[in-house]
């Protein structure tokens, strides 16, 4: 049987009478890049929500690791190993890039509170150096003193994603990592989310480029009006009718 | 003369800017203001001073102190104002800090009693002139340690993780908890340090007014409101300029015009700050109203 | 004519008047007020009051019936005066008032207990026309600054020979305002120049600003219009800036002496007042009184507010010892009555604080004394000596 990391099983979410999703299933391998994909409205961030905590579901269970964390708060949730990206940016904007990234590993840190530079430990010096290497795997350096909220938008983005992963997770939830992004940066997206699983990262990604989800994905799950329509292999199931039906419209 | 003068207005806004920093933490970090901090600088400072004059201990022991009993008053009334008061009554602690406040006023008076407390000088005998200017011991004292802790201050907040963390709970605390940041932890560590500059504050006060009051609290709480609207709430480089200029133009206008305008003038200056610029001369951030 | 002798207790609660000791006690008002420049002030003649009661009623009371004071803080506001003493006239019933030490308090009391036709002594209220809205039911054992002051002052300034001087006045109360006026005459009357006034706002500021000001000028002679508090840190920035101008004082700041002295430290040092008060007199009864008061009460030496208290209680005792007034809701309007006119006719009460009588206009008459401040505590002189 599949090592599964995070189920979501049977998921149904109402807002106001309308289901936004209906019993939907979702199945995460561990290792794997799982994309979610889906026509405006389709639920997607909907369910993202569900997974890390922000919305409880009307029904349905998650579980991560085998344990049941539907009724955890998304902080519950950070230290079980689940973190998450937003759509809207939420940098600290009057933060320096390098500090955004610092703040990421605050749970690992344990540092006393006056560590300053003649007094820091081994285990200190260490985080430093994650740190300048998560900053260097997402083309940050160059940036690291500059205050977060100066930087271009889809440079924020790749902030935002370090320090997601600064945070050391083993589960990460992206919704929409590449919007926003110019031509170029969504290029360099790809390799560097297929870095992040070959580091060991699960890996959830909700996202609207069709291009980055082909690249990227080992499995894609395609939702439409809150229901499931096709999951599998990315070239099988963007290629099926019925996505072709929901998409086109044809 | 007026030299002599703009040393003395910087001298006091040194002091003033102590207590708007610690005020401006807290803004910072709960978007709310805690209306005890002068009742801790006046506890604070009333401690040293009897540990001074009761317990012949030196200054700096009896300023080490009142930096602690700042820290446990402040840690306290987090505890009892703010930590378990629902976020939706953004009244709530407004009133329960006030409370405590006038607690503490009450308490004071009635262990050690009313009378205000001589602190006595450091470095008497000390006097430095240059020039015109005449800078003497205490002076001296107020304006070294007020400018130390300044600076400490700001190391700590910019140079270190937990002051990392504290920047990043004041910005964004539910963000910050998603990344595991202990935001309660940070918060009480914020009410901690807010406490330490109140109780310097208070000592140094103190130290430049020669006396202090059981009954200053609440005066000192005004002082320091005036200074942060001047400066721009939560703004901490606004809040120490704003100090520092209320204080010359405090002791200008006693100098030049007098006593009897001098809280006249303040007033009016804010007023004007409130109506044309409510964020606060020296912040582009969201305006007074939108924050208490 | 009344010749008397204070202590009341001794003759009087044994066998003096008449035995009323079913009627419950005689109750007296106090207004004190724990905030404000007169805050220590008030706190002694609240204990010199209570000084006297505790004894009067430790010896059985008069008439055997015992004093109780109902207390009211009034806070230093006027509001508080103006509920607070229809309440102590109607619900407590009260004999008679100690009002407030306080000028600008002792004015807005007496006034209320005037109009509510209840007689009110204050301890300590001292400026010129203090008691003229509320006569003649109102009197303070205090002679008032100008009178006792001006004279002594000027003494002082021919006796120092000062040619120039400043002023610093607390502008933001009556009683001291009326202290600068009366430095000034002071100096007009005896060629000194002011070459500098300064003024403060009682109570949260530094004092490097004015004391810097009358610095620039460095005056031979500092006059302190300020309550004893704020006085005292005056004088430490005085002599923390360098300046060594001799600090003068009114009979105010001698009476609240301990108060300025504690706070002022070493800087208090030298500093010359006018006096009424003498805490030292070596005439009886007001020698033993007063060895008695610093032996029970633990003080170093006993306070004008306090020995003034003391001797108004022991007046109002004194009255009613002699008169066997019961006090009680039928009589206390004749009773009431009766004090005012057993204290206009007061000759030579001899007390706590010496001699007391009172003036026409209802202030005390004392002696012209000057106060200087050696080692920590102010001497008493008589002027010329």
């Amino acid at each position: 049987m599949a090592d599964l990391q995070l189920r979501a099983l049977d998921i149904t979410k109402h807002f106001q009478g309308v289901a936004a999703l209906a019993e939907v299933t979702l199945e995460v391998e561990r290792g794997s890049i799982h994309g979610v994909v889906g026509p405006n409205g389709a639920g997607k961030t909907t369910l993202l929500n569900v997974m890390s905590g922000f919305l409880p579901p009307s029904r349905g269970v998650v579980e991560l690791d085998g344990r049941d964390v539907t009724r955890l708060a998304p902080q519950k949730r950070v230290p079980l190993g689940l973190t998450r990206t937003f759509q809207n940016l939420r940098l600290f904007g009057g933060l320096t890039v390098r500090e955004n990234v610092l703040l990421g590993q605050h749970s690992r840190a344990r540092t006393g509170f006056l560590s300053l530079w003649p007094l820091r430990t081994a285990a200190e010096k260490e985080l430093d150096r994650a740190a300048e290497h998560a900053l260097e795997a997402f083309g940050l350096t160059e940036y690291r003193r500059r205050r977060a909220a100066t930087l271009p938008y889809g440079l924020q983005k790749q902030l935002e994603i370090a320090r997601a992963v600064s945070a050391k997770p083993r589960l990460l939830l992206m919704d929409e990592p590449a919007a926003g992004m110019t031509a170029k940066e969504r290029l360099d997206l790809v390799p560097r989310i297929r870095a992040l699983r070959d580091e060991g990262l699960t890996v959830v990604i909700v996202e609207h480029d069709m291009e980055v989800i082909g690249a990227v994905c080992d499995v894609v799950t395609v939702l439409n009006f809150g229901r499931k329509l096709v999951e599998g292999a990315p070239k099988v199931a963007l290629a099926s009718a019925e996505v072709r039906t929901a998409y086109l419209g044809t | 003369m007026l030299i002599q003068q703009l040393v003395n207005g910087l001298l006091l806004g040194t002091t003033f800017a102590l207590i708007a920093l610690s005020f401006n933490l807290v803004v910072g970090a709960l978007d709310r203001l805690n209306f005890a901090l002068g009742e801790t600088a006046m506890v604070s400072a009333i401690c040293g001073a009897l540990f001074m004059s009761q317990l012949d201990i030196t200054f700096v022991l009896a300023f080490l102190a009142a930096l602690a009993i700042g820290a446990v008053v402040a840690g306290i009334t987090f505890l009892l104002s703010f930590r378990f008061v629902s976020a939706e009554y953004h009244t709530a602690p407004i009133l329960s800090s006030l409370g405590v406040g006038l607690v503490i006023t009450s308490l004071v008076t009635r262990v050690v009693g009313s009378d205000q407390r001589r602190v006595p000088s450091v470095l008497e005998g000390v006097r430095i002139e240059i020039g015109p200017l005449r800078i003497v011991g205490d002076q001296l004292i107020i304006l070294s340690v007020a400018a130390l802790m300044t600076v400490l201050l700001y190391g700590f907040l910019n140079r270190t993780p937990w002051g990392t963390a504290i920047r990043g709970v004041s910005d964004d605390p539910d963000m910050a908890g998603l990344l595991g940041v202990p935001v309660q932890r940070v918060i009480l560590l914020t009410f901690v340090i807010s406490g330490t500059l109140a109780g310097a504050s208070g000592l140094l006060t103190g130290l430049s007014f020669h006396t202090v009051s059981p009954f200053t609290g609440f005066e000192t709480t005004l002082t320091a409101l005036m200074v942060i609207v001047l400066g721009g709430l939560g703004n901490i480089t606004g809040g120490v300029v704003a100090a520092l200029m209320i204080g010359v133009i405090e002791t200008l206008t006693v100098a030049y015009l007098s006593a009897t305008y001098r809280d006249l003038i303040v007033f009016l200056l804010v007023g004007i700050t409130l109506v044309a610029r409510p964020q606060g001369l020296f912040t582009r951030n969201t305006g007074v109203v939108g924050r208490v | 004519m009344l010749f008397l002798t204070a202590c009341g207790g001794d003759e009087e609660g044994g066998d003096g008047g008449d035995d009323q000791s079913d009627a419950g006690p005689y109750r007296l008002g106090l207004v004190h007020s724990s905030e404000g420049p007169f805050a220590t002030n008030s706190a002694t003649m609240r204990a010199g009051a209570n000084y006297a009661v505790d004894l009067i009623n430790a010896d059985g009371g008069v008439n055997g019936r015992d004093i109780e004071l109902v207390e009211v803080d009034a806070r230093n506001d006027p509001q508080t005066l103006v509920t607070a003493i229809p309440q102590l006239v109607s619900e407590d019933e009260i004999f008679a008032l100690l009002a407030p030490v306080d000028s600008a308090g002792c004015e807005i009391a007496c006034a209320i207990a005037a109009e509510l036709e209840v007689p009110a002594l204050s301890a300590g209220a001292g400026r010129p026309g203090v008691l003229e809205p509320s006569r003649p039911w109102s009197f303070t054992m205090t002679a008032p600054d100008a009178s006792n002051s001006i004279p002594v002052l000027e003494a002082i300034m021919e006796q120092e020979s000062a040619g120039t001087a400043a002023i610093i006045v607390d502008e933001a109360n009556a009683t001291t305002q009326a202290q600068g006026d009366l430095y000034r005459e002071v100096f007009d009357g005896s060629d000194v120049e002011v070459v500098s006034t300064v003024t403060f706002a009682s109570g949260d500021s530094s004092f490097a600003s004015q004391v810097t000001s009358m610095a620039a000028e460095n005056p031979d002679v500092i006059a302190l219009a300020a309550g004893p508090a704020d006085a005292a840190r005056i004088a430490v920035e005085i002599r923390s800036q360098g300046l060594e101008s001799l600090l003068i004082g009114t009979g105010s700041l001698q009476a609240g002496g301990t108060d300025y002295i504690n706070g002022a430290g070493d800087a208090a040092e030298g500093t010359l007042t006018a006096a009424q008060f003498n805490p030292d007199n070596p005439d009886e009864p007001a020698a033993s009184l007063l060895a008695q008061a610093e032996e029970d009460n633990d003080l170093d030496a006993v306070s004008l507010n306090f020995a003034y208290a003391f001797d108004i209680v022991n007046l109002i005792a004194t009255y009613l010892t002699d008169s066997g007034a019961a006090a009680s809701p039928d009589t206390l309007e004749d009773d009431r009555q009766g004090l005012l006119d057993f204290l206009e006719d007061v000759e030579a009460y001899e007390g706590m604080s010496g001699d007391v009588t009172f003036a026409e206009d209802g202030t005390g008459d004392r002696p012209e004394l000057y106060a200087v401040v050696e080692n920590g505590q102010f001497v008493i002189s008589e002027v010329g000596s």
